[in-house]
């Protein structure tokens, strides 16, 4: 028996509880070959038994607790070399990250995972919006050539606040510096990729001290892009998270997945169906509603990943 | 806290009850305490009453964050120096995005222990900051100087690890005017590269053109007389906000004072036995859509390039009394 335990890292909404609820009844049910399958079935259930219930139903899957850590326990079987292991992992809730970015304090229960985890699952989701943008981005040089130094340079600033005449000076006028009008940085407003890549870089530092180790990348929702590869998606959307990755000292080995875990657009339960749940119902195999892409895949395989996190096929 | 009023159950740390009550809540000494009139405290879980534990800030570094970092590694330390608003903060802010946005000056991004540092930067320049015009936050007199962080690499474990240094310019125009207050600008000691960022939107400025090229050479002169640019290899001159150099609505005069205001600067210090090299930026470009981001892939690309070996060859003995060292005087060109 060989133990692997996983670390589930992603902030709210990446689609962390939608993969472990999909990857329990794709076990459980045995509908589809795996290239993991379910091993005994001992330990607690009731977490996972009640989002893949969720799942089921054509509903999209949600925390219920949002305050708690939620421990997952999986027994596979690697059928090519009769291994057995356990995935173990902790579903945290999104916040947990995010605070711990904000606060740059975290609980002891996270230092106790980071520590012991032999692996990583990071879990981004293509569904969220892009937060990185810049003024300049999206609105262009607008400002005047007289506006343009960084000392003000007008006579009035963008919210039409008069700060005083401004001396003919040729070319260029120059003003003294007005009063901050500066909002402060807010933690929150962070680009989603930088506290990413800042929180995967603190697990090498203290107190988490954490040696390199493999990460596989589960790009989420991965029915709502176009892009031939989740490589290509990653290196588009979070280009500060892909050369982190490749180029940086906290992995050993990097792969990226494109995880579609539900399958399509759901809403959440109570809510008018979402537009794809009755196609999804339809199907006999509720495993095929997954879908999965990357390297050494099966086509709705989610234990693939875990598969070359535990590094069984090598070995195999 | 106990949770039980009974002697000897471990209910609070076993989580089970000594007189075997299943659910625990069925147990009547169960959720009671032992003194009697005791107010009772909401129970917490024990993530919720386990002390927080800090974690590293991400922030820019000073002095001695920057000691523990470097030992041990080789690091290519810059140092800005500017006065007030000449865009110091501003080039390492446009560094750190240009980063976001995807390798850069043939470097990709691999890390940084400074990431919040600069993320604090750049926030004014984010469409979700509210504004509609880019700006940097300015750094404050008060503030120590700053030590920023970026590895960047070309492949896998093999990165350069560039520091670059950032203070309130009114510590430079201070020791300007003071030159006992250089020894205080320990940034300029560790500095392999010394870089004076020029502000190009006051030289572009003919009121403030003539007191401030004065006193840009001036700060160079004071740091260079008294040996505080004697340790760093590279002096250069960064001529920055080059979109209003060469505005649109300004004049070639504006640019061509430019480069007769940089060879005046290098033919002077070179009488003075200091090699100044000088280059131009635009690192927020807000005027001049044509000009754009300039100047900064050069930036990277000196900063980081390769640097000759030194020479650990024996160096030649005259008249040496042994063979072995005659010898080696000829296959090094020297003279026995």
């Amino acid at each position: 028996m060989s133990d692997n335990r996983y670390m589930v890292f992603g902030f709210q909404g990446s689609g962390k509880t939608t993969y472990a609820a999909a990857l329990w009844h794709l076990l459980d049910s045995r509908e589809i070959p795996t290239v993991l399958v379910k091993g005994k079935h001992i330990g607690e259930f009731h977490y996972l038994d009640e989002i893949a219930q969720s799942w089921c139903e054509g509903w999209r899957v949600e925390r219920t607790k949002s305050d708690q850590m939620e421990d997952v326990q999986i027994n596979l079987l690697h059928p090519k070399s009769a291994t057995e292991l356990v995935l173990e992992f902790t579903d945290l809730p999104g916040e947990k990250f995010e605070n711990a970015f904000s606060t740059r304090l975290c609980t002891p229960a996270l230092v106790d995972l980071v520590k012991d985890a032999s692996g990583l699952l990071l879990f981004v989701s293509a569904e969220r919006k892009i937060d990185g943008v810049t003024i300049l981005d999206a609105l262009g040089p607008m400002v005047k050539a007289d506006e343009a130094a960084d000392a003000p340079l007008a006579s009035a600033t963008t919210s039409g606040r008069e700060v005083g005449p401004a001396p003919d000076v040729g070319s260029a006028t120059i003003l003294p510096p007005a009063a901050s009008e500066e909002p402060p940085w807010n933690p929150d407003d962070t680009p989603l990729q930088v506290r990413l890549v800042d929180l995967l870089q603190a697990m090498q530092a203290v107190p988490f001290g954490k040696m390199p180790f493999k990460v596989a990348v589960i790009v989420s929702a991965w029915d709502l892009t176009d892009e031939p590869s989740a490589e290509v998606w990653l290196g588009k959307r979070y280009p500060l998270l892909d050369q982190y990755l490749r180029n940086g000292q906290g992995a050993t080995d990097v792969r990226i997945y494109g995880v579609s875990a539900q399958g399509g657009q759901l809403s959440k339960k109570g809510q008018r169906p979402g537009p794809d749940r009755e196609r999804l119902l339809a199907l006999n195999r509720a495993s095929e509603r997954i879908e999965i892409v990357g390297r050494d895949v099966l086509e709705h395989d989610l234990t693939c990943p875990l598969l070359w996190l535990s590094g069984l096929d090598s070995r195999a | 806290m106990p949770l039980c009023s009974l002697d000897g159950c471990l209910v609070a740390t076993t989580g089970k009850c000594h007189l075997n009550n299943d659910p625990l809540e069925s147990c009547p000494n169960y959720g009671r305490t032992n003194i009697e009139g005791e107010e009772e405290i909401p129970v917490k879980s024990s993530t919720d009453t386990a002390a927080p534990i800090e974690i590293c800030s991400g922030d820019a570094m000073q002095l001695d964050d920057l000691v523990v970092l470097v030992r041990g590694r080789s690091v290519r330390t810059v140092a800005l120096v500017g006065e007030q608003r000449a865009g110091k903060t501003t080039l390492l802010a446009s560094i750190y995005a240009m980063y976001c946005k995807g390798e850069f000056g043939g470097y990709g991004f691999a890390g940084s222990r400074t990431l919040v540092g600069f993320a604090k930067r750049h926030h004014l320049a984010l469409l979700n900051s509210g504004r509609t015009d880019p700006t940097t936050p300015r750094t404050s007199r008060d503030d120590p100087v700053a030590f920023f962080h970026l590895a960047l690499a070309r492949r896998r474990n093999d990165a350069i690890e560039l520091i670059i240094s950032d203070r309130s310019g009114e510590a430079y125009e201070a020791a300007r005017l003071d030159t006992e207050l250089i020894g205080n600008l320990p940034e300029l000691k560790i500095a392999d590269r010394i870089c004076f960022l020029l502000d190009g939107a006051k030289l572009a400025s003919n009121e403030l053109r003539p007191a401030y090229a004065r006193q840009f050479k001036q700060l160079i002169h004071a740091l260079h007389d008294n040996g505080a640019l004697a340790q760093t290899d590279h002096v250069e001159v960064l001529a920055t906000k080059f979109d209003v150099t060469a505005a649109p609505g300004g004049t070639e005069d504006q640019v061509r004072y430019l480069d007769f205001f940089e060879s005046q600067i290098v033919a002077e210090f070179k009488e003075h036995g200091l090699a100044i090299t000088c280059h131009r930026v635009c690192a927020l470009p807000k005027t001049n859509e044509q000009i754009g981001f300039h100047g900064l892939e050069d930036t990277i690309k000196r900063w980081t390039a390769i640097e000759p070996l030194p020479t650990v060859a024996p160096v030649a003995i005259h008249d040496a009394p042994r063979q072995i060292d005659r010898l080696l005087a000829r296959t090094s060109g020297g003279v026995a």
